[in-house]
C-alpha cells in the first residue's frame, strides 16, 4: 500500500506499531498465553512498552518543533 | 530445548478460498498456509514459538504480509503475536468467534483506514486565552471553571495549593473543550467522505485529536484533498495523515476486552504498572 502522506519513517513506524501491536483481530486470547513454555503475555507487554516509548519520544519531538 | 518447536502464527482472516501471494514467506521463513473453518480461513505459517518475541523486523514483516494479502483478497488483519499450538486449535478459535469474524469480513473486507493525528502546543494555546482559535470559538458544551475561580479561595492555610489545583483543573478543562471543538470541526469536513471513524480526543496534552477513518479505497484521494484544505486553514496546528492501512482499528473487539480506541495514556499507565513485573521476569 502507498505510504503517501506520511511525513517521516518514524511516523510510519509509530503508526504501524500502533496498529499491528494494539489493534486487529484477537483470536481466543487465552490460547495464545502459553505455547512451548513461552509465556506470550510477555510478548504483548514487551510490544506495548516499545510502542509507548516510541510514541512518547516522537510526540515530544514533534511538539518541541512547533 | 523446549518441548514444542512448532506452532501456527496467524496474520489475517480471509474467505475460505484465498489467493495467496507467490513467494511470500512468513515470520521465520515458512510458507503461508490457509487453515479453513467453514467460509473463513486463517492465513498462518509454522513458527518456532520461541522466535516470535517482537522486534522491528518481525513487526514490519507481519504488516508486510497483511498488506500483500490485502492486494489479493478481502482481509481482516490479525494482531501481532497470535500464536496457536496447531491447526485444530486454530479452527476451534475461528469457530468460537465465527459469526463476528464473518460479519467483520463482510463489513471491512476491501476497505482501508487512514490515521489522522493533530498536534498542538498546549502552552501556546494558553497564552491565547480569549478563545480566538477556530476550535475554541465553536464552544464545547462542557463545564468550564469561571475565570476568577482561583480568587474565590481566599486566605488560610493551603490556599496556594488549592489555587494551583484549581488552575490546573481549569487548564485541563479548557484544553479538553478546545480539543472537543476541534474534533467536531474536523469530523464535519472529513466524516462525509468516510464510512466510519474512531476518534480519540486529547489522548495526550500535545495530541489534540487522534482519529482513524474507514474508507472505500476510491475515496482516499478526495479525503486527502479535504485534509490538505484543513491543514492549510490551521497553520498553528500540526497535521499528520497516514495510510491507507488495512482496517486494523475497526474489527470488533472481544467482549471481555475493550481494545479499539485505547488512548496512549491508558497504555502508558498500564505499561508503567506492569513494568516492574516485566523487568523482574526478564532477569
Amino acid at each position: 500500500m502507498s505510504r503517501a502522506g506520511v511525513e517521516s519513517k518514524d511516523v510510519t513506524l509509530l503508526e504501524i506499531l500502533d496498529r499491528v501491536l494494539d489493534r486487529g483481530v484477537v483470536l481466543a486470547g487465552d490460547l495464545t498465553i502459553s505455547v512451548a513454555d513461552v509465556d506470550l503475555i510477555f510478548v504483548g507487554l514487551k510490544v506495548m512498552l516499545t510502542s509507548v516509548e516510541r510514541a512518547e519520544r516522537l510526540r515530544w519531538g514533534l511538539a518541541g518543533s512547533e | 530445548m523446549l518441548g514444542r518447536r512448532s506452532a501456527l502464527y496467524v496474520y489475517a482472516i480471509t474467505g475460505s478460498r484465498p489467493e495467496l501471494p507467490d513467494g511470500l514467506a512468513g515470520i521465520g521463513g515458512a510458507c503461508l498456509q490457509p487453515v479453513v473453518c467453514r467460509s473463513l480461513a486463517a492465513i498462518a505459517s509454522q513458527v518456532d514459538p520461541t522466535q516470535v518475541c517482537p522486534n522491528a523486523e518481525r513487526v514490519l514483516g507481519h504488516e508486510h504480509i497483511v498488506e500483500a494479502l490485502c492486494q489479493r483478497t478481502r482481509v481482516l488483519p490479525v494482531r501481532y503475536g497470535t500464536v496457536l499450538p496447531d491447526a485444530g486449535t486454530l479452527v476451534r478459535a475461528l469457530d468460537e468467534r465465527y459469526e463476528t469474524l464473518l460479519a467483520d469480513l463482510a463489513r471491512l473486507g476491501g476497505k482501508v483506514e487512514l490515521g489522522l493525528r493533530v498536534l498542538w502546543n498546549p502552552d501556546a494555546l494558553e497564552s491565547d486565552d480569549q478563545g480566538s482559535t477556530p476550535a475554541a470559538s465553536q464552544g464545547s458544551g462542557e463545564p468550564v471553571f469561571p475565570r476568577d475561580a482561583a480568587a474565590c479561595v481566599a486566605g488560610g492555610r493551603g490556599t496556594s495549593y488549592l489555587r494551583l489545583r484549581l488552575a490546573e483543573q481549569r487548564r485541563r478543562d479548557d484544553l479538553r473543550a478546545r480539543a472537543n471543538a476541534l474534533g467536531r470541526h474536523l469530523n464535519a469536513t472529513l466524516l462525509p467522505q468516510a464510512i466510519d471513524s474512531r476518534p480519540a480526543i486529547l489522548p495526550t496534552d500535545c495530541l489534540a485529536v487522534s482519529s482513524t477513518y474507514l474508507l472505500e479505497p476510491t475515496r482516499v484521494a478526495g479525503f486527502r484533498e479535504s485534509f490538505e484544505r484543513l491543514r492549510a486553514a490551521h497553520p498553528a496546528l500540526r497535521f499528520l495523515l497516514s495510510g491507507p492501512w488495512p482496517p486494523y482499528s475497526f474489527v470488533t473487539p472481544p467482549n471481555d476486552r475493550p481494545l479499539a480506541g485505547a488512548s496512549l495514556r491508558d497504555l502508558s499507565a498500564l505499561a508503567s504498572a506492569l513494568v516492574g513485573q516485566y523487568t523482574s521476569e526478564e532477569e
